[in-house]
């Protein structure tokens, strides 16, 4: 055996921990990965777009086979879904899939499209419109996001970021699904306002084709700005709404200038079922 | 425009942890420097056959140190971005370094307890991961250095 050493060796200190910027190092892993991360977003919302409207209508109405709310007003329903089969049949070819309408008994004045063909009109909305016309432009407005199939590519494209997020961050990491997802978030938001504004574009066809003029299209529009305004104090509980519709000044202006010059025309009232509700029975 | 509140909180952390984590990486690291300079003497050998004179004249004993060590949040952050692209992780590097000096320390201080002239011959070095599991990463790592310490027979040892 060799002689014993004097003493343990000095260790090289760059050796084993080399010098590093740990900065830099997080500032570039996060350049990397975000901009690997994003355009695989980007691709698969864009796949998603493409191909959910592919998807047979009757899968996705077997999927969801009725909607999980009650229906406080039949009367009014016949009413909503008689406008809304109206509506349709006036245009040429009418549209392919069939819309069930149904009124909730919620404050908040909106309306939502939502899978199976299904729209949802809150209490609200009926006090907000004062003619026949308001509201078509509304119901017409849902029914294009159904005709357009929005409401399963929104859901697909959320599948499938969900699914992409959760294989890159293995499930349930907080901390990256922070830091990569608000990007996420504002790619889906921009997706979303192209879809509003095809909507806007179909609602109006519909509203000349049944009217023969599209006044009042804008009576839903300007109730919400005039809300908005009224509602600063209570902006908490709008806010939700003005997200998920956004531009509403943008698109009232839109509208503005799709509506002809020929001074007012006639707007029909709201039908009789719809004019006066009474509050469902409270247990 | 407002932070989404996550956000605040994940950079705080960050933060939080890159601060901290720098600071006791340094101060620790002066520790580990001035404590090998005490030891320097005290002879820490991988060698396994100890030398026939040992044999007669000196006892032996297991000596042993341990540490256990925690990944910051920013080390760790860094660790799962670099899961996503490989490569060498420089801030485990660093961790597991002063652990294992650490730990190489804390035996050389068991082992002083036995007087002069001590050699710990044969040192292993353990590694072992004791909380985190590995879909979120390091938690903290324990590292444990042993070895059997020959010290002269003479030496009062308890």
């Amino acid at each position: 055996m060799t002689p014993l050493p004097d003493g343990n060796p000095r260790v090289p200190e760059h050796i084993n921990n080399p010098p590093q910027n740990a900065l830099l190092e997080f500032g570039s892993l996060v350049a990397m990965v975000g901009l690997v991360m994003a355009a695989l977003t980007l691709l698969l919302v864009l796949l998603a777009g493409f191909l959910a409207p592919h998807i047979p209508f009757r899968w996705e109405a077997a999927a969801v086979s009725d909607l999980p709310v009650s229906a406080p007003w039949p009367q009014a329903d016949a009413a909503l879904n008689q406008l809304a089969d109206d509506l349709m049949a006036s245009m040429d070819p009418p549209p392919a899939i069939p819309v069930q309408v149904r009124l909730i008994d919620m404050q908040i004045p909106n309306a939502f499209a939502t899978l199976g063909g299904h729209v949802l009109i809150t209490r609200g909305l009926l006090d907000s419109v004062t003619s026949e016309n308001g509201l078509a432009m509304v119901l017409a407005h849902e029914i294009g996001h159904i005709q357009h199939r929005d409401p399963i590519a929104v859901l697909s494209r959320s599948a499938v970021i969900g699914l992409l997020w959760a294989a890159v961050t293995g499930g349930e990491n907080f901390a990256m699904q922070t830091l990569f997802g608000q990007s996420g978030g504002l790619t889906a938001l921009r997706f979303n306002r192209d879809m509003e504004r095809r909507a806007d574009q179909y609602a109006l066809d519909m509203l000349a084709a049944h009217y023969g003029h599209v006044q009042g299209a804008d009576e839903f529009f300007l109730a919400m700005v005039a809300h908005q305004n009224l509602a600063h104090q209570d902006a908490g509980r709008w806010q939700a709404l003005f997200q998920s519709h956004p531009l509403t000044r943008e698109r009232i202006k839109a509208l503005q200038q799709a509506l002809p010059a020929q001074g007012e025309a006639e707007r029909r009232p709201l039908p009789p079922a719809l004019q006066k509700l009474t509050r469902p029975e409270d247990h | 425009m407002m932070l989404p509140y996550e956000l605040i909180i994940l950079l705080s952390l960050l933060l939080l942890g890159y601060v901290f984590g720098r600071l006791a990486e340094r101060r620790h690291y002066r520790s580990i420097q001035a404590r090998e300079d005490q030891y320097r003497q005290l002879l820490v050998l991988a060698e396994r056959h100890l030398p026939p004179e040992y044999v007669t004249s000196h006892e032996s004993r297991l000596v042993m140190g341990n540490v256990v060590v925690s990944v910051d949040y920013f080390k760790m952050m860094i660790a799962t971005l670099r899961n996503l692209v490989g490569g060498s992780i420089g801030a485990f590097e660093s961790l597991l370094d002063r652990a294992r000096r650490e730990a190489i320390l804390r035996m050389q201080e068991q082992a002083a307890a036995l007087g002069t002239g001590v050699v710990i011959f044969n040192v292993k070095l353990e590694t072992c991961r004791v909380s985190g599991d590995a879909s979120r990463g390091v938690g903290s790592v324990e590292v444990m250095a042993y070895g059997t310490a020959l010290y002269p027979r003479g030496n009062a040892s308890r």
